[in-house]
């Protein structure tokens, strides 16, 4: 197995899709995943009155979902498209803003610092409009993704039109939701006192305005519609598209509503409606 | 650096260039620490026995050094080997990247990874059938 004198690019075939790519980083997330558990299990080190360790870990589980899901879908795409040089771009694009995300993130969380909203030293103020960027970049290539299904053949109706619905509506509404996050300054809106209630696992405020639900709820738009779609295709090839566009709806308007809330100062516990 | 810089950003195509990283580097870092070893080794305070020894035995500047080269030379070569597997696996240089730069810093936690990543995606992603 372990051979030294082999030359190392004699096996070495270029993959004819690049899609694979994404099962690696996968690969590596998961891999990530479980060491930042490992991490988070040894070390009381807190930021924010959470483990230091969850910010990471939640970044590495969202984006194993987030490439296991363009990887999925790419396995939809003609043989032309999937190995096209778009298809190769989009990969490699999405995996460098997804590596250079999870990297500073984790790096940042190990040293004890914040990583989104550093405004410290000129470095961090350069990674953080750096990470908005890339975090653009990430939720872009999915929409193109969603824009190629729609023009594919051969794709059942409700999954065809989830996926790309799911994709562009979840990538405007991150746009927007994550964009403001972004420039807030803080995810919070209102001032969450430093032992205060937080909903388990996830760290959002119980006390007060999180703007985090609402990223949660618009970035996994990406998941839940085209899941619809491909449960509505399993229960009937041609299952109508209208249910696709209902749960659509039906989600942006939740985010629309937990974004809201967070706005006013709201935490999530606490509802109103006027 | 070299030796790292070779291994990470050049074509695996120059065969020529590969042998830097996998022989010529830790060749040199092998012979330097194998003189190191047997000049200042020997007639050195401490041991390997307890940390208090090891402190003691690393007191000395030239074992220091030695010890130095020792982890950068053994670090490149499992950073060659891990590349190699990595290869192998059709696992993309721009994911490489990482890994082996976290081989170079923090050997075995690069390792770690490395391997992880290598079992992880051999055996349950990439025998995904045909749609």
């Amino acid at each position: 197995m372990i051979s030294l004198a082999r030359p190392v690019d004699a096996v070495f075939e270029p993959t004819p899709h690049a899609d694979e790519h994404w099962w690696s980083a996968v690969a590596l997330l998961a891999v990530l995943a479980m060491l930042t558990t490992a991490a988070m299990l040894t070390d009381n080190r807190t930021l924010d009155g959470q483990s230091l360790w969850l910010k990471p870990l939640k970044f590495q589980l969202s984006l194993i979902i987030h490439f296991a899901t363009l990887a999925l879908i790419a396995r939809l795409l003609d043989e032309a498209t999937r190995t096209g040089f778009l298809m190769q771009s989009l990969v490699l694009i999405s995996l460098t803003a997804g590596l250079f995300e999870i990297v500073y993130i984790t790096i940042q969380a190990a040293a004890g610092a914040h990583s989104h909203f550093n405004q410290s030293t000129a470095f961090h103020q350069h990674m953080y409009t750096l990470m908005g960027i890339m975090a653009v970049l990430l939720i872009v290539v999915p929409a193109v993704l969603g824009v190629l299904i729609a023009i594919q053949p051969n794709i059942a109706p409700a999954l065809r039109w989830s996926i790309t619905i799911g994709m562009i509506a979840g990538f405007a509404a991150t746009f927007v939701v994550a964009g403001y996050l972004g420039g807030n300054g803080s995810h919070f809106v209102g001032v969450h006192p430093p032992h205060g209630a937080t909903v388990p696992l996830f760290g959002w405020s119980m006390v007060t305005g999180d703007l985090r639900p609402a990223h949660f709820l618009a970035l996994h738009i990406m998941q839940n519609v085209p899941l619809t779609g491909w449960l509505l295709t399993r229960w009937h090839p041609n299952a109508p598209v209208w249910p696709v566009v209902v749960v659509t709806a039906m989600l942006l308007a939740s985010t629309a509503l937990i974004f809201a809330q967070a706005l006013r100062g709201l935490p999530l516990t606490s509802w109103r409606f006027f | 650096m070299i030796g790292w810089a070779t291994l990470i950003l050049l074509p695996r195509g120059w065969v020529w260039a590969g042998w830097l990283p996998r022989f010529v580097v830790p060749a040199v870092l092998a012979l330097s620490y194998s003189i190191l070893v047997l000049v200042h080794f020997f007639s050195a305070e401490g041991g390997f026995d307890s940390i208090d020894a090891v402190r003691q035995l690393f007191a000395s500047d030239p074992l220091m050094l030695a010890g130095w080269q020792h982890y950068l030379a053994f670090d490149l070569l499992i950073g060659c080997w891990l590349a190699s597997q990595m290869d192998e696996a059709n696992i993309h240089r721009l994911i490489q990247a990482p890994i082996l730069v976290a081989t170079f810093m923090l050997g075995p936690l690069g390792m770690v990874i490395g391997v992880g990543t290598l079992l992880l995606k051999r055996h349950l992603l990439t025998p995904m059938p045909a749609r």
